[in-house]
């Protein structure tokens, strides 16, 4: 059952490559926090119940509900709804995706040699996520789109830790949690700011910005 | 015995699948939908009908309704069914399959552009475009299968085994490219709408829009089919090869009807795509068949 849920992680993140739709973006992050979810109740059982019910509340409730909502927040604000605007054709992006997923089945290949405790397919997918998701913020224009890729990249950390099966400890989960919720909070206003003052929340506005004279 | 029921799922289950599916497109909507049974009588009623043949066409456009229908259904007949046994089956059979499906793809193009009309060769360059782009990620999966298990039969083809997560990621990766290739090869949302009347925004549709009487029944009866060959694929992917025949004979058509409904809830909760998406769209059933070949070698430590 891990085996089909950690695939289905993998195959979000590969539609997201091809996908042009804020909304879609959205749903996939959401997919994955709740993939998350039933991967950690599976899986870290057997940890103390504290740090377990921490692992899985904030993995459904921050990554499921909380984030896609702030995001869809910020979607609405700013009506960014249609595209994602990429830098390169979006056939190049499925390209890219495709062949950075068969490059993560070869690095899954020389750990899983090296240290056979890993579970590779996750470790595969999670590293293939990682990637993408870093080729997402370079690729794409638009402002919300680099925040949803810190979100993947958030994604696919915490599935490489439930590859490695080691659970982080509470105290740097908490420090993460945290980051990323100031990084949400700031992006809304910052990117709030940026909408009312330019009606535009594409990269490219950014570098025509000037200090007032 | 298996063979029979086969033969004979082959003759209601395919036109149930289109029952099905608009069923939960009118539950989805809030109507009640017409008979689950309401294709099968359509066609009945379009065989009892007289076919009105354009004067501008040739012989390729009398043969084609049949020779399609012919192709798929023969190709059903080498597919797995009911416990992955085949009606026909020898060494190689899936070539055959998958180039009967490409003949009788063929044979509808022609006929499309037989007729003269530039919708209909539109429709054609686009059903043609989107084949393209499919029919590689069904020889790559199918050349995986054949390689790790060693059989060049259909029966023995999805026999998964070996490696810790090989089987998984077949099966997976595997039936999720089926069904969108479901989609698009039974001319679904989001690559094709079957209802729309504008023949613009037409891909399959376009191309029959000449044919009428038993020469549409026949094309429509092929289409149904053709969805419901990649829902036994998708069956033989995913149920368990050792079940009791018994168990097998309900097996399919569960599968299959779930393939109908999951199609059903894509129509209800997605748009169509525009045309320039759908090659974009297609390109993910390549992706993931690489992914299937890729899965292979690192998994199982080889394909042979």
């Amino acid at each position: 059952m891990s085996q089909i849920l950690t695939i289905l992680f993998g195959v979000g993140i590969l539609y997201l490559a091809l996908t042009s739709r804020m909304r879609t973006y959205i749903q996939v992050i959401a997919l994955q926090g709740f993939i998350l979810f039933l991967l950690i109740v599976r899986d870290f059982g057997h940890i103390d119940w504290f740090t377990f019910f921490f692992l899985a509340f904030e993995t459904l409730a921050f990554k499921t509900i909380i984030v896609p909502v702030m995001l869809w927040r910020i979607v609405e604000r700013t009506h960014v709804a249609r595209e994602a605007d990429p830098n390169i054709p979006q056939f190049g992006s499925i390209v890219i995706g495709t062949i950075v997923f068969l490059s993560g089945f070869a690095v899954t290949d020389w750990v899983s040699r090296t240290d056979p405790s890993v579970d590779a397919l996750a470790f595969g997918i999670a590293v293939s996520t990682l990637i993408i998701a870093f080729f997402i913020i370079l690729s794409r224009k638009k402002l919300i789109t680099q925040v949803m890729g810190y979100m993947l990249m958030q994604n696919a950390v915490a599935l490489l830790m439930i590859a490695m099966a080691v659970e982080l400890p509470l105290l740097v989960n908490l420090g993460v949690l945290l980051d990323i919720f100031t990084l949400m909070f700031l992006f809304l206003l910052f990117l709030g700011k940026l909408h009312s003052t330019y009606e535009e929340t594409s990269r490219e506005k950014l570098t025509s910005l000037r200090d007032q004279p | 015995m298996a063979r029979t029921l086969n033969i004979l799922l082959l003759l209601f289950l395919p036109f149930l699948m289109l029952g099905i599916i608009n069923r939960v497109k009118a539950l989805a909507g809030g109507r009640k939908g017409f008979p689950l049974l309401q294709p099968f009588f359509d066609t009945l009623k379009l065989l009892r009908k007289g076919a009105v043949v354009s004067t501008v066409t040739s012989w390729v456009f009398a043969v084609a309704p049949a020779l399609a229908l012919a192709a798929t259904f023969t190709a059903l007949l080498i597919a797995p069914g009911v416990g992955r046994t085949q009606v026909i089956a020898f060494d190689g059979d899936i070539v055959l399959c998958l180039y009967l499906l490409g003949l009788a793809k063929f044979f509808q193009l022609i006929s499309a552009l037989d007729t003269g009309s530039a919708f209909e060769g539109m429709g054609a360059s686009r059903e043609a475009l989107f084949s393209v782009i499919v029919e590689p990620s069904l020889f790559i999966f199918a050349g995986t299968l054949a390689l790790v298990s060693g059989h060049m039969s259909f029966g023995e083809l999805f026999s998964l085994s070996g490696g810790s997560a090989w089987p998984t990621v077949a099966a997976s990766a595997g039936a999720i490219m089926l069904f969108l290739i479901l989609l698009t090869e039974g001319c679904r949302i989001p690559i094709d709408d079957p209802n729309t009347h504008l023949e613009l925004t037409m891909i399959h549709e376009v191309m029959i829009l000449d044919n009428s009487g038993p020469d549409l029944a026949f094309l429509q009866y092929a289409a149904a089919l053709k969805m419901y060959l990649f829902a036994t694929l998708i069956a033989a992917l995913i149920l368990p090869a050792d079940i009791p025949a018994i168990h097998a004979a309900f097996a399919l058509p569960v599968v299959a009807l779930l393939c109908a409904v999951l199609a059903g809830l894509v129509e209800s909760l997605l748009a169509r795509f525009r045309i320039s998406h759908v090659p974009q769209f297609l390109f993910l059933t390549v992706a993931l068949s690489l992914i299937t070949l890729a899965a292979a070698i690192y998994f199982r430590g080889g394909v042979a």
